[in-house]
């Protein structure tokens, strides 16, 4: 009776104006929440819960004077999916419900459209807590699944331990190449002609790919890392060979610049101590 | 390490490749300063020279690049507390914390931060990994072109 009594869209501003003395103030607070507050939910779950607490505390009323908390807040999460069972009747689906509740936030007025809204599903926990986990958790997966992406090799892996494991290793193997190269380049040249031409055309146009194994040098490291990938060398040789034409003319310009930042620049170099410094560690430049 | 002031212009001013340029200039400079006998002493250099260049050319609303930044004003003053950091560190606890430490800047934030600056993070450093065997591929063509020549 109460049930097909409570109009669609006042449903539960009459529960409350039915037994507000009779609300704690922690239910009030969440009342309040639901409608104005930071996140919205459906109304069968609004209203199963504000159905739910009415019905149980005016028929505790009756008997008792006092409502125990306890009680209602307990019945709430139990048997919240019993009470929408019995509230199928009246609201066909949670589409239409999501729509109803739309209207009655509008009702409302919420000026605080800055919080992202979130809907609580059917079947589901309505707590204001796991509602937030459920945000931070599907946060989470969609970044988990950017980083699948960016990973080579990661397609198949489902499960969060072994994708950040893949991960780990990823940036790992990535640090490790920069050690590596870092110390071929120190050890190779001391020459100037540094084509830099070259290199941005060929930052253009190798893009996204990632260049691992260039040479036998370099394929003992990589190999360790199941998903490289070998792009053939010749590529990146008939790319620089296209730009060899250009090179005196850098040169001249290259060695120019230098002569100009380096009087420009007078401060003397300084005498980094770099001894103590353990090879691993990332973290210390 | 001191970097260049970008005084002179940029023949091709692009996007991609302002993290090339800041590598190479930089890279420039280390052949200018540091001798060749000082390997160690250069690779360290080098090594820092390419998480800069990368750092700089990231957009500084990302924690790794201010993480990154922020040593190197540390380094050049010279105050680095490197062994402080030693003692304060832990055994590994969660899968998390290993990709914390990996992570510049990785300590103080939420796992859900810590993915998205992973991605920024990963991506730049395969962009390095890029430039810098580039660069050495380069080097050993011209060589080989001497050589013959």
């Amino acid at each position: 009776m109460m049930v097909s009594a409570f109009g669609l869209s006042g449903g539960s501003r009459i529960s409350e104006s039915l037994c507000p003395a009779d609300f704690s103030m922690e239910e009030e607070k969440q009342m309040e929440r639901n409608f104005k507050g930071k996140k919205r939910r459906t109304l069968s779950e609004c209203a199963g819960f504000s159905l739910q607490s009415t019905i149980a505390k005016c028929a505790d009323a009756k008997e008792q004077n006092d409502v125990s908390p306890h009680f209602v807040k307990s019945s709430t999460d139990k048997d919240v999916k019993k009470q929408k069972s019995e509230l199928l009747p009246c609201y066909n689906s949670s589409k239409s419900a999501t729509e109803q509740a739309k209207e009655i936030s509008q009702d409302d007025d919420d000026p605080k459209e800055a919080y992202i809204h979130v809907r609580a599903k059917r079947g589901k926990a309505t707590n204001s807590h796991s509602l937030a986990e459920r945000v931070r958790r599907e946060k989470i997966s969609e970044r988990m699944r950017i980083l699948q992406d960016l990973v080579p090799g990661c397609s198949k892996i489902t499960g969060k331990a072994v994708m950040l494991d893949e991960i780990i290793n990823y940036v790992q193997s990535l640090q490790q190449q920069v050690e590596f190269l870092s110390m071929k380049l120190a050890a190779v040249n001391p020459e100037l002609n540094f084509d830099i031409e070259q290199n941005f055309s060929k930052a253009a146009r190798v893009g996204t790919p990632s260049v691992l194994g260039l040479s036998p040098v370099f394929s003992t490291p990589y190999a360790h890392y199941p998903g490289a990938v070998q792009i053939p060398s010749e590529m990146i040789v008939a790319a620089t060979i296209s730009q060899l034409s250009s090179i005196a003319q850098i040169e001249n310009m290259w060695d120019e610049e230098l002569q100009n930042a380096i009087q420009m620049t007078l401060i003397p170099p300084q005498q980094v101590n770099n001894s103590g410094f353990h090879v691993k560690d990332p973290k210390v430049l | 390490m001191k970097q260049n002031k970008n005084t002179s212009s940029n023949p091709n001013p692009r996007k991609a490749s302002m993290q090339t340029y800041h590598f190479l200039r930089s890279l420039a400079h280390i052949n200018l300063t540091t001798p060749l006998s000082a390997l160690h002493r250069r690779s360290r250099a080098i090594r820092r020279a390419a998480y800069v260049s990368m750092a700089r050319a990231a957009s500084p609303r990302r924690m790794w690049t201010r993480a990154i930044l922020g040593r190197l004003q540390l380094l050049r003053r010279g105050r680095l507390l490197r062994r402080q950091r030693s003692y304060k560190k832990k055994a590994i606890s969660t899968p998390h914390d290993k990709l914390r430490r990996l992570v510049p800047g990785g300590e103080e934030m939420d796992f859900c931060r810590l993915l998205e600056e992973t991605v920024d993070y990963a991506e730049f450093l395969s962009k390095q990994v890029r430039i810098m065997e580039s660069v050495v591929v380069m080097e050993a063509e011209s060589k080989k072109k001497e050589e013959k020549v």
